[in-house]
Order: structure tokens, then C-alpha cells, then sequence
């Protein structure tokens, strides 16, 4: 029996046949896994217009001011809208097909899902998970699978961090998407994966939070949220309603976010020019905890101001007021939870109910982003920014909303149903 | 009695030396559990002055309500410093058990069983924790830190963002976490109660002693017969059920807990444990001392959000004050000894 070692040079060889192998064996599994659907890369190359398109004047019109009184929660004239707006509330007008909403519910619980129809993928780029967040998921869903022309959809969430957020962008982009729809709230950090994108043919379509002018001028479209137009509406009204200059105490989440540098600014400008000063800010970070914390915290100021202005659900700002059987400042936000109307209720029924004055949660935008990537895909002319309107109503008119079997967590204005609330906050 | 026989007649001994009570002093209360106590003195006189409002009737309903949560979370990461280990998955298991008992404890559910099974909930986790860093000898940051990552993200594969339909905390357990007596929080009353049984365990009993011995030196420990394992795997329970009571009683206070519900006590309870003098090497540790830390960062919050400070600033003076709690330790020490070295000198020019 020979024990005589083998010489390195007798190993090497094989060694290096399979270290190339394995090398050839991932290369062709990652080309593989980077094509997606049929789409094509050039852009300027329309998929083709889609049957039947749907538009605002095409659909039934009742259901279609349904769906407007849903999403703005209240009466907007539909000439008044934009057609990027009309037309995906034309498209979310339609209730899902039973087939359509097991497809929801199958996509909701998978990273990505096949539509089995259609040649696009469009993908939904999350930055953070919230219960907000999960609503905007399922309503971008839902109206993704609205579109025949959808074939594939595909989620990623950078759960808060901005190197998450621009990796899961790049590996949209290398999987070759068609459209990507994001609230992108890392602004300026996404710009060269934006620039990637476009170079790449991917329509880049961004809602709800406004982009530095920088990115904005590199996307293909934005649906924004005009916060300073809301907060300066909603001033407007908080400072007609409350007798005589007062003081307003005023929070959001956490310090120098981007959504505060948009609104604070201009509810102060109407504040101080009705004659109100500050009594207090705060940063909640957007918990329940710092919002209990801010909450009482006020309470115990003894400053009691005129205005609670708060870019969150306001129902932690309401407890303490509810048990101290005080009654509450007038509240401003332009977010609202089935929660808050609950805590409103309560503040009815111990007879302590604040002014209150909200807006819709703009929670279904994403809807906006399928529609005006498949338009721009389409070939279609879309704006460069739309800004849909945003009514002011108060906390009064939208409490018959907060049903039993609504879940609590789930922002106030929207077209899921209850039963799709509920799957959609139950998954992450 | 002093006197002895040399065969020469009786021998009058001197009379023992006057005691000396600064020697006494401390060995009773060791100057690093007496910083925080200090603190809070300071600031109970600086808030009165600059931030009344602070030390009003609903302040002290928010203060004593987080503080006794903070002190029941901190008295678990306690017993895991003791046996020289730290612990970073606080937050993850006070979320589930809230998670738990939110989502089971819907309208109609049987709380007697739900609770119990939140707490076996966290009991289980930490003692995963224990097996990992006690019987595999695994560094205790990088498998808490595990265990941080695989509950938060089983809770949200689990129950997703909301915990429930009603995402509300049973109305009982609201009823408990809110409860007030003369403004003082249930939370807080229930912590100095569970301090009080743990001061006793961990200083009475035989199986409590053990834990600062094994926390100080294992080998030691193991010679002297004590079962290390043992003692560290009923510790780690302990302080699961330890976390377990914090979710608890957090739910019940917030109400509408989220997944984010335990983030804040990631690094508060070591913060506490810092201040209260906890010698994070291992060994013995005092509840009185970590409860009223608890009190101090929560009242030092309020005060400062009651001045008006922005965020910023509260995190910036938080950490100041961490600072300098901790080395008043240090500094109290070295004044102490200063003292001792000055009486000694003068008891011996005395006697020349």
C-alpha cells in the first residue's frame, strides 16, 4: 500500500476544474434568476395600450363617488381631479373579483407573487413597517391586481435602515422590473440607484413623500402629499374655531424628519400670523409610548394650549385628557387610526369630545403609483408631479366609520375592505 | 471579657477599638449603590425648583407608571448582569409577551390562561438564552442579540404589524396598568413589592447567594459545590418571568402596544443598572439601589420635558447624567478613602 503523499500539483487540478465549475453554476443561476417577465427594457417602447381602458368617465359613476367620498372621506368633484388620480380610483372603483381577492390574500403573505395574466412587473420599494405602511401594501396590491397587464408583483421593505433601502432598489433594478413605486423617505440617499433605474428603462414613480428636487427632477412621475397645503388649510381652521390667540403644542415623530420639515413651517406661519405662540414641541418617535409619555407630560404642564397639532394618531393625546374628565385641546392631524375615532367616541360619551379635524391617511397613494407607471409604460403623458386634493374634514363626520369589526390600527380612508385591513396588518 | 491569665496575674486588655462608624457605613451601603440615590435626591431638589410641573400630581402618574415598568425589566437584566452576563433581548421578549396577551386576549378570552401562557412565553425564551450562554458558553451579547432578532422577526411573521383586530390590551390588564393610588402608579407599587421578594431571595436564601457567588467566581463557586448550572438556568427563568411582568404590566398601561412596544428598554435597563452600581463583572447587586435609578431616569425625563427640552437635549443630558452617576461612584470612593486615610493618620499621631 502506497502512503507516499500526493504532490500539491496532482490536487490543484481538479481543485480548479471544480472552482470553475461552481463559478459557471452561479453564473448562469444569477442570469437566470435576474430575468423576470417578457418585459422589454426600452421605455420609450409602449407595452402595448391596455383592453379597455379604464378611465373616469368609463366606469359607473356611483361607484366611483364612493370610492372618492372612501378615499378623501368626503365629496370631491371628479373633473376636479387630475387624470392620474381619476383614473385609479376609476380602476380601485371596482370591487376585486373573488378570484382577485385570493390572489390579494396570496400576495400579501409571499415577497412577490404571479398574477398569471399580463407581461409587466411592477414592485413596491417600502422604506419602513408600520400598520400605515402594511395598509399602503395592500391597496397598492389590490390595485396592481386590478391591471390585466400586471404579470408580477414584487415587495421589499428596508424596515428603516437607508443601506436596506438602497440595496433592495438595486435588486429591483437587476431583476429588471418595469415600474418601481416608493414613499421614499431616504430623499437624497436614493439618488444614484435612481439615476441606475432610469438608465435601466425602469419607470420610477414615487407617493406621498416629496423627493429633494434633485431626485424629483430623476423620476418618471410623483403623487405627493402637499402637507404645507393641508397644515396650512387646517390652521386655518383650528385658529377660526378656537376664540381669541391662544398657544398650540406642537409634535411629530422624530426630530428633523422630512414630512415635519414639509408641515411644521407652514402651520406656524398661519399660527403665529393669527397671534398664537408656541407652548410646547415634542418628538413622540411615533410610539405609543412616547405618544403616552408626550401626552401626559403636557397634561402635567399645566400649559394647556389652545391646539394639539400632531402628524400622527392622536387617540394617546386623548386618554389622559378622557381620564382626567378635562377636556382636551382642539387636535389637528392628517393622519387618523379607527383607534383615535375610538378614543373619540369616549371623549363623546364622558362629554369631554375635543375639535378635531383630520384628513384622509393618504395611505392608498401607492395606488396612484401602479396607475401612472402603467401609464407612463402605456406611453401615456403623465405630469411630472400630481397633487391630489386633500379636504379637511372633522373627527365628527368620519366617526361613523370606526366599525366593529374594523381593525384599530388601520388608517382612516382607503377602499380595503375590513376583512382586507385585517390580513393585511396581519402579515409583515 | 477581656482579661487573660499569663500566670502572672491577670492581663488587662485594651478595650476594643471605638467603632468606627464610617467603616460601618460602608460596608452597609457601598458607595456605588448609594450614587443613585444621590441622584435622585439632586434631582427631586433641582426639578422643585426649575420644573414644578414635573412633580405635579399627573407627572407622577406618568413617572411612577414607567418607572416601576423600567425597574421590573431592569431587575431582570439585573440577575443577568450578576452572573456576569448581559442581556440585549429584553426588548424583543417584552414585546412578545405583550404580543401574547393582546393577541389572545381578545374580548371573551380566558386571562387566566392567557397571561400565564405570556409569561411561560417569556420564561421559554430566556431560558434559551440561559442553555446558550450557560451550558454552551456562548458569548451572552451575541446570542441575546440572536434571540433579539429571531423573536422580533417570529412576532412579526406571527401576528404581523398589529398584535390583534382591536391591537387593545385586555380591558383588566388596562384597569391594572393604570391604576392609581394617591397619583402613584400600580406599576410602581407592584415593583417595590417584587423588589422587595427578590432583595429577600437573592439575600435570605441559600439559592439566592448562590447566584452572586457563581456571578462573582464560577470556579469558586463550583468548588465550593454549588450546582452552576442550576442556579444560572433558574435565574434565567427568573428573569424571563421578570420580563414577562414588565410586558405585561406595559400593555396594560399603553393599551394599543405595537412590535416597537419594548424598544425603549433595549438599553435603558442596562443605563439603570449602570446607575445603581451594578458591577456589570458579576456579583452581588442591590434592588433598593436599581428601583430608585428606575425612578431617577424616568423623573429626569419628565423634568426635562417639562423645561421644554427638544429631544436632542433630553438624550444629551440623559447621557451626562449616566455619567456622572456612574463616576460619583468612583469619585465618592476616592473621597471615602481620602477620609479613612486621614483618620487612621491622625488616630496613629494620637497613640505617638
Amino acid at each position: 500500500m502506497s502512503t507516499s503523499t500526493p504532490r500539491r500539483t496532482r490536487f490543484s487540478r481538479p481543485r480548479a476544474v471544480l472552482t470553475a465549475s461552481v463559478a459557471i453554476l452561479l453564473a448562469g443561476l444569477i442570469a437566470a434568476c435576474s430575468n423576470t417577465t417578457t418585459s422589454s427594457n426600452n421605455q420609450s417602447a409602449p407595452s402595448g395600450k391596455a383592453e379597455n381602458q379604464v378611465t373616469a368617465d368609463t366606469v359607473d359613476q356611483a361607484q366611483l363617488a364612493t370610492a372618492i367620498r372612501s378615499t378623501f372621506l368626503t365629496d370631491v368633484d371628479k373633473s376636479k381631479l387630475d387624470p392620474v388620480v381619476g383614473n385609479s380610483l376609476a380602476v380601485a372603483s371596482q370591487p376585486l373579483t373573488p378570484q382577485q381577492n385570493d390572489l390579494l390574500r396570496t400576495c400579501l403573505q409571499q415577497a412577490s407573487c404571479d398574477t398569471g395574466h399580463g407581461n409587466l412587473t411592477v414592485a413596491l420599494a417600502r422604506d419602513n413597517a408600520n400598520p400605515w405602511s402594511s395598509i399602503f401594501r395592500a391597496e397598492f396590491t389590490a390595485q396592481a391586481i386590478a391591471y390585466p397587464q400586471v404579470r408580477k408583483i414584487v415587495y421589499t421593505n428596508a424596515n428603516g435602515n437607508v443601506a436596506a433601502a438602497i440595496a433592495n432598489l438595486r435588486s429591483l433594478i437587476a431583476q429588471r422590473v418595469d415600474v418601481i413605486v416608493t414613499d421614499a423617505l431616504f430623499g437624497s440617499a436614493i439618488l444614484p440607484t435612481v439615476k441606475q433605474a432610469e438608465q435601466a428603462g425602469i419607470v420610477f414613480v414615487n407617493v406621498n413623500t416629496p423627493l429633494p428636487p434633485d431626485v424629483a427632477s430623476e423620476v418618471n412621475s410623483q403623487a405627493l402629499l402637499d402637507l404645507c397645503q393641508v397644515y396650512t388649510d387646517g390652521m386655518n381652521l383650528v385658529t377660526g374655531a378656537v376664540p381669541g390667540q391662544s398657544t398650540y403644542a406642537l409634535y411629530t415623530g422624530i426630530p428633523g424628519n422630512a414630512n415635519a420639515a414639509a408641515w411644521q413651517p407652514c402651520a406656524e406661519k398661519v399660527l403665529t400670523g393669527a397671534g398664537w405662540t408656541k407652548a410646547t414641541e415634542g418628538f413622540t418617535q411615533w410610539t405609543p409610548q412616547g405618544d403616552a409619555q408626550a401626552a401626559n407630560a403636557l397634561l402635567a404642564s399645566g400649559k394647556n394650549p389652545g391646539a394639539i397639532v400632531y402628524d400622527a394618531g392622536v387617540s394617546e393625546f386623548l386618554k389622559p385628557y378622557i381620564a382626567a374628565k378635562t377636556a382636551p385641546p382642539a387636535v389637528f392631524t392628517d393622519v387618523v387610526f379607527y383607534s383615535d375615532l375610538t378614543q373619540f367616541q369616549r371623549a363623546q360619551e364622558a362629554g369631554v369630545a375635543p375639535k378635531c379635524w383630520t384628513a384622509n391617511s393618504h395611505a392608498w397613494y401607492g395606488r396612484m403609483g401602479v396607475t401612472a407607471g402603467l401609464m407612463i409604460k402605456d406611453g401615456q403623458n403623465v405630469p411630472k408631479t400630481v397633487t391630489p386634493p386633500v379636504p379637511i374634514v372633522t373627527c365628527d363626520s368620519v366617526v361613523s366609520l370606526n366599525k366593529p369589526n374594523t381593525p384599530a390600527n388601520a388608517p382612516v380612508g382607503g377602499l380595503l375592505t375590513p376583512d382586507q385591513m385585517t390580513l393585511a396588518l396581519s402579515v409583515s | 471579657m477581656t482579661a487573660g491569665t499569663t500566670g502572672q496575674g491577670p492581663t488587662v486588655l485594651p478595650r476594643p477599638a471605638a467603632r468606627d462608624w464610617l467603616t460601618d457605613l460602608k460596608y452597609r451601603f457601598p458607595a456605588r449603590y448609594v450614587a443613585s440615590w444621590g441622584a435622585l435626591a439632586l434631582l427631586l431638589v433641582v426639578a422643585a425648583i426649575a420644573a414644578p410641573a414635573s412633580l405635579g400630581g399627573q407627572s407622577i402618574k406618568i413617572v411612577s407608571a414607567l418607572a416601576g415598568i423600567l425597574a421590573i425589566a431592569s431587575m431582570g437584566q439585573m440577575l443577568v448582569i450578576m452572573l456576569g452576563a448581559i442581556d440585549l433581548s429584553v426588548s424583543a421578549i417584552v414585546a412578545a409577551t405583550a404580543g401574547v396577551v393582546v393577541h389572545y386576549g381578545m374580548p371573551g378570552a380566558n386571562l387566566w390562561l392567557v397571561v400565564p401562557a405570556a409569561l411561560a412565553t417569556a420564561v421559554v425564551i430566556s431560558l434559551v438564552n440561559g442553555f446558550f450562554i450557560t451550558v454552551l458558553r456562548l458569548n451572552s451579547i451575541i446570542v441575546t442579540l440572536a434571540t433579539y432578532g429571531l423573536v422580533t422577526g417570529g412576532m412579526l411573521l406571527w401576528t404581523g404589524v398589529s398584535f390583534s383586530l382591536t391591537g387593545e390590551a385586555p380591558a383588566s390588564l388596562q384597569s391594572v396598568g393604570t391604576w392609581t393610588i394617591l397619583n402613584v402608579n400600580a406599576c410602581l407599587i407592584i415593583a417595590v413589592v417584587v423588589g422587595v421578594v427578590l432583595a429577600a431571595v437573592l439575600s435570605r436564601t441559600r439559592a439566592g447567594r448562590q447566584v452572586a457567588q457563581v456571578g462573582s467566581n464560577r470556579r469558586a463557586a463550583t468548588a465550593l459545590g454549588v450546582r452552576t448550572i442550576s442556579v444560572q438556568m433558574s435565574t434565567f427563568a427568573a428573569v424571563g418571568l421578570l420580563y414577562g411582568f414588565a410586558g405585561l404590566l406595559l400593555a396594560g398601561f399603553i393599551g394599543h402596544p405595537d412590535i416597537s412596544i419594548g424598544a425603549p428598554y433595549q438599553l435603558a435597563t442596562v443605563t439603570v443598572a449602570a446607575i445603581a452600581g451594578i458591577a456589570f463583572s458579576g456579583g452581588p447587586a442591590s434592588v433598593a439601589s436599581l428601583i430608585c435609578a428606575s425612578v431617577f431616569l424616568q423623573l429626569l425625563d419628565q423634568a426635562l420635558v417639562a423645561i421644554g427640552f427638544s429631544s436632542g437635549a433630553r438624550i444629551v443630558v440623559q447621557g451626562f447624567a449616566l455619567v456622572l452617576a456612574v463616576s460619583a461612584v468612583t469619585l465618592g470612593q476616592y473621597v471615602l478613602r481620602t477620609i479613612g486615610r486621614s483618620r487612621r493618620a491622625a488616630g496613629a499621631r494620637r497613640q505617638a
